[in-house]
């Protein structure tokens, strides 16, 4: 019984591997117990290509977590990245019996299914069809339709969908450490739930997860999920622009990354150096204007690339809340003021919001999408407890994904 | 502040190299001096050694070294290898000092006469000893100059490996092949120094120019190792809407490069583009599509590209190739100072073009236009993968038609100190 009440979030991002065990109290709050990390490998722009190296760090971060929570898992929510997730949004339509007319259940059950009537690349499946709003008769802005009288249904939905083989090779190496994988959460849905509130997302906000080999964005206006995505591009190509840019070994470009480089719009005209202490090294002296330059660039790029995927510019007066940054790469110098130089709207670097137990770990954007994974798994529970909503959604998964 | 452990293993400086001393020596070595001093924007000091105190007078390079004033008393070795080596062994002190400071030194010299043959091995060492890393460039004699004259090179070419940790060798008689068999005698030497200046400065250039993309020195190196290398070259400029074609074709209507074995053989070819602001990524990918189609299956491709502000318009490309013709025939006689070989380095980035070993397109062919097995091989673009980095092996993340693996700041071509 107690393990019903268990949630387990695993991120295996390109950098690191972060497992959050959380459990339900008897009050309804979320209290996390345990977290485990370790440096990934066998990771590339969020696909794991080596399976056996990136099972051993897997069992690293999940059996730190389940030393520190004093409990063992079985089963874990696991999240999804990589450029291959693809979204859009559509609308679905089914006319209400005749012989009633309050809409039912399988009314709603069924205008998703009509959604998803949707030509997708062959080969890929839909990993999460998050409804909008719906529309009675034509009317809009009805959010639970259950027990209206009406002749018609119809229904937004975003919809992403992903190569179904990658999506089995992101998870079969949580099933080569034994593990159950119970849900797959887009990265961009995880962390959105770490960082956000209901008020975020009613004032409309624009998420960008910054992680190692991936940025993942999604954004919320009115409430409801409109635009998702994955850029296969992250920190990584920031250290890798500085290696080549400035000559430096990975290593060291990792250093200047987290420590030196500032993004900032007016810190490309930095002056003076940063001195590299090293006795092998001839040059030790890196210009800041140089290290400020390529990592600007790198990450300017990003975001308007970005910017253009969401068609921001016909969205930004219903963007209140700004843009929002999280992922480790949110923690480079300058981030935020570069975003709002970008996207033209006010930018924040966000945490996940606070949660009950140790609670260092929120103090970082790096942990946003494994906690948002713990939240999402919560919040579908206390739905599942409810209505039926996350019983689709785990049954269309569980349909698609065979294996879980 | 960075601090890093010792014990990462890394030769190559992170910054262009600040102090490039290009040292001719005797008749051939200052001619190519003369070529260099008139050009502009040369990126090196040039500092001219000779015996002959007549031609250091005359030479325009900014720094003048006269060398071995009581063995050679002002005037030429006399062909005397023995005579150079003397007169370098007396100023030993005055050539060290005078290569203190330079982080690279590209020796100049014709093989085969006796200054150039006698005195270069001494200079190399004394370059090396002070702190200098030592690339020599020297011509081989004619063939037509017998071969007393030949042993000679050989023999001084097999002391400077011991001191430079590279040795491009240049042979006259394929040089002349610029100007043809039927050109006066002053013509075809001229054209050799020619082709030589046009290496030095290309090797200069990349070395020392603000590179958009470096050419690590060791890549050089890797490229130039030991003294057995025979270069192959071509260098080619332009300007205007077609530069890219223009400077492609002339760069390849060079005799080293038509000799066939660039095209063939497998080895290693550095390719290496210098131009101003104006230099675009579709074009660095047109010159390196219009090349890579010459090389052999197992060619490996080096790339770098340079900013010249100096430059102008004209985009230059140079073709710089290798292979090796075996181990040297002459073993030393005296072996006055045995040092270690230079490590091979570390392997820097590059890419491997096509998969094994051909000996396609061998034939001999004229200019443009030659076509070989490894044509079809070339999809991927060498430029992309060198520009790649860690990502290299990957999957390209393309949007809008652009390979965001390959750093931004050189799709946007942003400029670095």
């Amino acid at each position: 019984m107690a393990r019903s009440h268990l949630h387990v979030g695993l991120e295996i991002g390109t950098s690191k591997v972060a497992a959050v065990i959380a459990e339900t109290r008897s009050d309804g709050l979320l209290r996390i117990i345990g977290t485990g990390e370790a440096l990934s490998r066998g990771v590339r722009k969020g696909e794991i290509v080596d399976i056996g190296k990136i099972t051993l760090c897997l069992n690293e971060a999940v059996s730190e977590a389940e030393e520190k929570a004093d409990r063992e898992i079985a089963g874990v929510v696991a999240s999804i990245t990589g450029a291959h997730l693809e979204s859009l949004n559509n609308r679905g339509g089914i006319p209400i019996p005749d012989d009633r007319d309050e809409i039912e259940e399988e009314d709603i059950q069924e205008v998703e299914q009509s959604a998803l009537d949707v030509s997708i690349p062959a080969g890929n499946v839909f990993l999460h069809t998050i409804n909008q709003h719906y529309y009675v008769d034509g009317q809009e802005g009805v959010s639970s339709p259950l027990g209206m009288i009406g002749r018609k249904l119809e229904a937004e939905f975003h919809i992403v969908h992903g190569t179904k083989t990658r999506i089995q090779n992101s998870l079969r190496c949580i099933r080569e450490a034994n593990l159950k994988v119970t849900n797959v959460v887009m990265s961009a849905v995880a962390s959105a739930h770490a960082v956000l509130d209901q008020t975020d997302r009613e004032g409309g906000v624009l998420v960008i997860d910054i992680g190692g080999g991936t940025t993942d964005f999604i954004l919320f206006r009115e409430g409801s999920v409109r635009q998702s995505g994955v850029l296969a591009v992250g920190g990584d190509h920031v250290t890798n622009d500085i290696s080549i840019g400035l000559r430096v070994p990975t290593k060291w470009a990792d250093k200047l990354k987290t420590e030196e480089a500032d993004v900032a719009p007016g810190a490309t005209a930095a002056r003076g150096t940063v001195r590299i202490e090293d006795p092998t090294y001839a040059g030790g002296e890196i210009e800041r204007s140089s290290l400020n330059k390529v990592a600007e660039a790198r990450v300017r790029e990003v975001f308007t690339l970005i910017k253009r995927r969401v068609h921001f510019d016909r969205q930004a007066q219903f963007i209140g809340g700004g843009v929002v940054l999280t992922g480790g790469t949110a923690e480079l110098k300058g981030i935020a003021p570069l975003a709002a130089d970008v996207f033209g709207v006010p930018a924040r670097v966000a945490s996940p919001r606070p949660l009950m137990g140790p609670t260092a770990i929120c103090e970082s954007p790096r942990w946003s999408t494994a906690v948002g994974l713990v939240l999402y798994a919560q919040a579908a529970q206390e739905a599942l407890a409810e209505i039926s909503v996350f019983d689709r959604l785990r049954s269309k998964i569980g349909r698609i994904i065979p294996g879980l | 502040m960075i601090t890093v452990g010792t014990n990462e293993r890394f030769s190559t400086p992170a910054t262009a190299v600040s102090s490039v001393k290009v040292i001719g020596l005797g008749n051939a070595g200052l001619s190519v001096l003369a070529r260099l001093a008139h050009e502009q924007g040369a990126p090196a000091d040039l500092v001219a050694v000779h015996t002959d105190a007549k031609a250091v007078a005359a030479s325009p390079a900014a720094r003048k070294m006269q060398i071995g004033h009581d063995v050679a008393k002002g005037l030429g070795a006399g062909g005397d290898a023995a005579r150079g080596r003397a007169s370098a062994s007396e100023s030993l002190t005055d050539l060290r000092a005078e290569c203190k400071g330079a982080e690279v030194v590209l020796l100049c010299a014709g093989l085969g006469g006796g200054t150039g043959s006698g005195a270069a091995p001494v200079v190399a060492e004394q370059a090396k000893k002070s702190g200098a890393l030592v690339i020599a460039l020297v011509t081989l004699p004619f063939a037509a100059e017998g071969s007393r004259k030949r042993e000679l090179a050989e023999e001084s070419l097999a002391r400077l490996g011991r001191n430079c940790l590279a040795v491009l060798c240049f042979e006259n008689d394929r040089m002349v092949e610029v100007v043809g068999a039927e050109a006066p005698v002053a013509e075809a030497f001229g054209a050799a120094a020619g082709v030589l200046s046009l290496a030095v400065r290309a090797i200069a250039q990349m070395v020392a120019l603000p590179a958009v993309m470096p050419v690590g020195l060791d890549e050089l190196l890797q490229m130039f190792e030991g003294a057995d290398a025979r270069a192959h070259f071509g260098y080619g400029a332009a300007s205007g809407p077609d530069r890219v074609r223009l400077a492609v074709e002339e760069a390849l209507r060079c005799p080293l490069l038509e000799e066939g074995k660039l095209l063939s053989e497998p080895g290693r070819v550095l390719i290496h583009l210098t131009g101003d602001d104006s230099l675009t990524l579709s074009e660095l990918q047109s010159v390196l599509r219009r090349l890579s189609a010459h090389f052999g299956p197992a060619t490996l491709v080096h790339v770098g590209v340079a900013n010249d502000p100096a430059a102008g318009e004209h985009l230059g490309v140079t073709v710089l190739g290798c292979t090796r013709s075996g181990v040297p025939s002459v073993v030393l006689e005296d072996e006055d100072e045995l040092e270690a070989p230079v490590e091979p380095v570390e392997e820097a980035v590059e890419s491997v073009v096509g998969e094994k070993p051909g000996e396609s397109g061998a034939k001999r062919g004229k200019g443009k236009g030659k076509k070989n097995e490894a044509g079809q091989t070339q999809e991927e673009l060498p430029l992309d993968q060198a520009m790649r980095g860690r990502f290299k092996d990957l999957d390209p993340t393309m949007v809008d038609g652009q390979d965001l693996d390959i750093p931004a700041f050189i799709r946007m071509r942003i400029r670095l100190k």
